[in-house]
């Protein structure tokens, strides 16, 4: 298996079914394709109970929009039936790729079928590049989606464009028509270019709290301005505000771990919350969680 | 029935140049009327290393479509780094509204498994249709579930309050058995809109004008035209194989009429012949666009090659329904 990435928990019927990616091994131009698979995992033993055989979501047709991988994914139960949203990865000739958002509906959170040959979410007027890394989450009977969404294709120092991206916000009653806030929700912090993914929302203690993984945005591959955490809080879930300082993470001694923690996503599971993360090199070694606490608690 | 009369080569690029370039091809015309003058924009063809870009131009005709001028700049950028319209504008159309001009950008970016994808845009001008600013770099309608890919071919018109769009989206990539390179499928479809910039796509019936020729037709360029009681929706049909060197399998212009703007009744429409000189439509008929001036209907083209040589013009006569 190389890299899972991206670990998204559910809990189904008691069971913690733990949604990831893995990559393909890489083609003769050096590519590779993301797919999404699970591991059911007994977290009262700590351990993985099974793992899904074949990837959760084949490849789009030629030239459909997830033609060549899909990931990240996020689930969740609504209506009685589970509906998933992953980013579908496809490749250009200008810059490297493209992304948009696709939608699947499962009756067992085990067999997924797709929506539409077609995204649920694509570019818009004030979206105009990739439109990624979906976590749908529920509050107060409406569908909340939070995304990345690029403003820009930068160069990098060897001429390289990078995509920079910025945490969204969207919509929905039905799953399948959103109403984009279309603004960033977050300010920048390390610079105007800075990255945001992967936010994970939860409601706790009168205020619904984000953490996400933010870097810089260009030349952050094996050097010091790659992902780290951060968090926000917001009362209403459309204005947020930064408090990084908030956060304290018990460093880790581990080798898999000690260096980046990115991809957070929030995790409860019997009055337990945790939060599940990817480790060094974007998730090379694997991925684990952590126990959160609130200090108030 | 509807006879199209009186055809003719309007804009030749014999002998013109674009940039210090010679031209190439003037591709997708499409109307603004300025009072007494008539402008029709349209795209031509810049080369970029092995493969080409289009940008929109102008050209200017009098009340006797004598031309008058032409332009030797872009009307609008391609689109930037990443963008649905990097890699060419094709077509522009440019609508009217109240005191407003808006351009609807049909923009193409190139893909690596297969050639191309599209989306379309939204710009505006401010200097009374000599250039235009994007309204914001993304598109106002992309690919959805029901329509994957190559979203393009904009017409819009307002009627009674409300925009309608014509538009194309693709159905499918498909392989060509003897040269092997996928080639694509698209239909005609139609969304709606209180201000010309949020539109919501029909869900009902996604392709809007049946098929002619079989399920692997490709159907391009519509555009929308009222005549007396009767809407005529225009647009060109070719196969999907062998349809760049072949007139068999090559664009020809259809026609269906409607009383409603939803239900579209497949029309006759027959082609006057001119004589001898008129070469440039023999083999192939492609991207209409029909509009009316002082009191006469008509139907601007291109003819062969997809346009090499320019765009013509004709008149449009209806039959008394």
């Amino acid at each position: 298996m190389n890299f899972t990435q991206a670990p998204f928990p559910i809990n189904i019927d008691g069971c913690t079914r733990i949604f990831f990616s893995t990559r393909s091994t890489k083609d003769k131009d050096g590519n590779y394709c993301s797919y999404i698979h699970f591991a059911d995992y007994d977290i009262e033993n700590g351990k993985i109970v099974s793992f899904s055989e074949t990837p959760l979501i084949k490849s789009g047709g030629r030239g459909t929009f997830d033609e060549h991988g899909t990931y990240p994914f996020s689930l969740i139960r609504y209506d009685n039936r589970f509906f998933g949203y992953y980013g579908g990865w496809s490749r250009k000739i200008s810059v490297p790729y493209e992304v948009k958002i696709g939608m699947v509906t499962s009756e067992d959170g085990k067999n997924f079928e797709k929506c539409g040959e077609g995204p649920v979410i694509g570019a818009s007027l004030f979206e105009p590049m990739t439109i990624s890394g979906p976590r749908i989450f529920e509050f107060n009977e409406l569908l909340h989606m939070f995304y990345i969404s690029g403003t820009k294709w930068k160069l990098d120092s060897v001429g390289k464009p990078e995509s920079i991206f910025k945490i969204r916000h969207a919509t929905s009653r039905d799953g399948i028509n959103w109403i984009r806030q279309n603004s960033n929700i977050l300010d920048s912090i390390l610079e105007e270019d800075e990255c945001q993914a992967s936010p994970t929302v939860f409601y706790a203690h009168s205020y619904y709290h984000m953490l996400f993984s933010y870097k810089y945005g260009s030349d952050f591959r094996g050097t010091d301005r790659g992902y780290r955490l951060g968090y926000a809080i917001s009362e209403n879930l459309y204005n947020w505000r930064r408090v990084d300082a908030m956060l304290t993470i018990d460093a880790s001694e581990e080798s898999w771990d000690n260096r980046d923690i990115s991809y957070p996503s929030f995790y409860n599971y019997i009055n337990r919350n945790y939060i599940f993360y990817q480790g060094n090199d974007f998730g090379k070694s694997g991925f684990g969680y952590a126990k959160l606490t609130f200090l108030e608690e | 029935m509807v006879t199209i009369s009186g055809k003719r080569l309007l804009f030749s690029t014999e002998g013109k140049a674009w940039r210090g370039k010679i031209m190439q091809f003037a591709q997708s015309p499409q109307v603004l009327i300025m009072g007494n003058k008539l402008r029709i924009y349209f795209s031509t063809r810049e080369s970029n290393d092995e493969k080409f870009l289009s940008h929109v131009a102008y050209a200017e005709f009098d009340e006797k479509f004598k031309l008058l001028n032409f332009t030797d700049s872009e009307v609008l950028s391609l689109g930037s780094l990443g963008t649905y319209d990097e890699h060419g504008i094709f077509p522009l159309n440019v609508v009217r509204f109240k005191e407003r001009i808006f351009g609807y950008v049909g923009g193409w970016n190139r893909r690596k498994s297969v050639q191309i994808d599209g989306a379309i845009g939204i710009s505006e001008s401010f200097d009374n249709g000599k250039t235009f600013v994007r309204i914001a770099d993304g598109p106002i309608i992309d690919s959805s579930l029901s329509e994957p890919f190559l979203i393009g071919d904009p017409f819009v018109i307002h009627v009674n309050g409300t925009f309608h769009m014509w538009y194309i989206y693709g159905k499918e990539w498909i392989k060509d058995p003897i040269t092997e390179s996928f080639e694509r499928i698209y239909k005609i479809t139609h969304a709606i809109s209180a201000n010309g910039i949020d539109w919501t796509k029909d869900s009902l019936n996604s392709q809007l004008i049946s098929d002619s020729i079989g399920p692997n037709e490709a159907q391009a360029m519509p555009t929308v035209i009222k005549i007396n009681d009767a809407y005529y929706l225009f647009y060109c049909f070719r196969e999907v194989f062998d349809f760049r060197e072949n007139p068999k399998n090559t664009y020809r212009i259809g026609c269906s009429v409607s009383s409603d703007l939803r239900n579209w009744q497949s029309e006759e429409i027959e082609f006057e012949q001119q004589g001898h000189e008129e070469d440039w439509d023999s083999e192939m008929r492609c991207y209409p666009h029909a509009f009316t001036w002082k009191g006469k209907n008509y139907l601007a083209y291109n003819g062969n090659r997809f346009g090499e040589e320019g765009f013509g013009l004709a008149e449009i006569l209806t039959s008394v329904r």
